[in-house]
């Protein structure tokens, strides 16, 4: 059986999963409500998207993505799923990849409209962002979700995606805190935040290249259970993004 | 009977101890990080509180739930029951975690939001055991967290004030918000199968069809 169906199976019920609606739903609310003191221009809806996706997203994409892949396990099905002739590796590959592609896309079209405004209405440099901070959206989205499949995967205990969520989020503010840029909620993307901030570190596409080494780091230990094929596999992709994250901070 | 079922430690074998581990956890690993820097006690205790409700969105899963439907002791009593064991223990929690800031004065009104958010995360829970759903604790955290989020965006009524001169009107939302969340909760509590329910001296509940 070819990976096809069930990568798209995976994005199907990633897609019907009520938490990931909860997204639109926030930020339409949020956006209604907002006393826009500039009115809603052009520089507010491109601040929208970024928001959308650099916060709000991957918020809920996280724990939709623990649903989707804990469903198996909550459900009781694994031993059903062990005698079926697609072995845990590939469907585990399936899942991560149904997962994250669609969520690539959806940061991918973000991104898209985000230069569109730019073109159409000219936004402020203080706030427009170069084309490697726009590329590093679909990463922070998909991201969000591997960590949930990671967390559905390796702590399969009532709380876990707690865990990771509280360690994503709050665990962020202890390394991030020591940044000039101080304490910024979206610290994943270097993009040069609003509200009159410094920038944060990391030279942009090398940010983007730490990300999806990042993402590979979660796909790979969410998939390999085995310690030698995690090591043989896992140690690799961490060390390069380990580099690839110290570098970024040594350039300009 | 609640008592038997407490003394004999039934109760709390039943109830998922990871998630308020997780949250004790958390509480005390966000403490030692602040290392008793009390520049935003507010904003400190917020996220105590935040992180104390979190872990306890879990109390509702029971994966027995579904046998004991046919117990006589009712459900609201059963849900109580792990309600009122995961109350103890945020409780418990929180009041260590003000008298470790010595944040009496603002205790009451940061009290109310922590009341509040637990209304609205077992209200969730307890709406997704009635339609079903085993372990609804899962969809407690973003439930909770978007709740947060939409109450937080309202400019005109803010909710999330430091102490001054809009700290008593956002409690008094806050009060609201626990009003209606406590009323969702208590709704979701009734036994779907009973309309009419006595209860006797032993705390067991005879049922009979509602009127026609």
């Amino acid at each position: 059986m070819t990976a096809v169906p069930l990568i798209g199976r995976e994005a199907r019920r990633l897609t019907r999963n009520p938490v990931l609606w909860l997204v639109p739903v926030v930020v339409a609310v949020t956006s209604a409500l907002d006393e826009a003191s500039d009115g809603r221009n052009a520089t507010y809806w491109y601040g929208t998207i970024f928001t959308a996706v650099a916060f709000f997203g991957p918020i809920f994409v996280l724990f939709a993505a623990n649903l989707v892949a804990s469903a198996a396990r909550r459900a009781r099905a694994e031993e059903i799923l062990a005698v079926t002739p697609t072995a845990e590796t590939r469907r585990t590959w399936a899942m991560c990849l149904g997962i994250a592609l669609p969520l690539c896309a959806v940061g991918a079209v973000a991104a898209g409209a985000m230069a569109l405004v730019d073109a159409f209405a000219p936004i402020a440099a203080t706030d427009a962002q170069t084309a490697g901070e726009l590329a590093q959206l679909p990463f922070i989205l998909a991201g969000a979700g591997l960590l949930g499949v990671l967390a559905a995967r390796r702590l399969r205990f009532a709380g876990g995606v707690v865990i990771a969520f509280v360690l994503a989020t709050l665990g962020g503010l202890v390394p991030f805190g020591k940044f000039a840029a101080g304490l910024w909620w979206m610290w994943w993307s270097t993009a040069t935040p609003f509200e009159g901030r410094a920038a944060v570190p990391g030279e942009p596409w090398l940010h983007v290249v730490y990300l999806a080494g990042l993402c590979a780091c979660a796909a790979v230990a969410a998939v390999y259970r085995d310690r030698r094929r995690l090591l043989l596999v896992g140690a690799p992709t961490l060390v390069a993004t380990l580099a690839v994250g110290w570098l970024q901070l040594q350039l300009p | 009977m609640a008592w038997a079922l407490v003394r004999s430690g039934h109760l709390v074998r039943s109830l998922r101890l990871a998630p308020f581990a997780t949250g004790a956890a958390a509480v005390a690993a966000f403490l030692a990080v602040r290392r008793g820097d009390t520049r935003d006690v507010v904003g400190d205790l917020r996220v105590v509180g935040l992180l104390l409700a979190l872990g306890s969105g879990y109390a509702l899963d029971d994966a027995a739930a579904v046998t004991l439907h046919a117990s006589p002791y009712p459900l609201a009593r059963r849900t109580g029951l792990r309600l009122g064991a995961a109350t103890a223990f945020v409780v418990a929690v929180w009041v260590a975690v003000l008298a470790r800031y010595h944040g009496w004065d603002l205790g009451l009104g940061l009290t109310v939001e922590l009341a509040a958010a637990l209304a609205v995360t077992w209200a969730v829970a307890a709406w997704g055991r009635r339609h079903g759903f085993d372990q609804p604790g899962l969809a407690t955290t973003p439930a909770l967290l978007a709740a947060l989020l939409l109450a937080a965006s309202v400019p005109r009524a803010p909710m999330l004030v430091g102490p001054g001169p809009g700290w008593a009107a956002a409690h008094l939302r806050w009060s609201g918000v626990l009003v209606v969340a406590a009323g969702a909760l208590m709704v979701a509590l009734r036994d779907p199968a009973a309309r009419h329910c006595r209860t006797s001296g032993g705390g067991v509940v005879t049922c009979g069809p509602g009127p026609r």
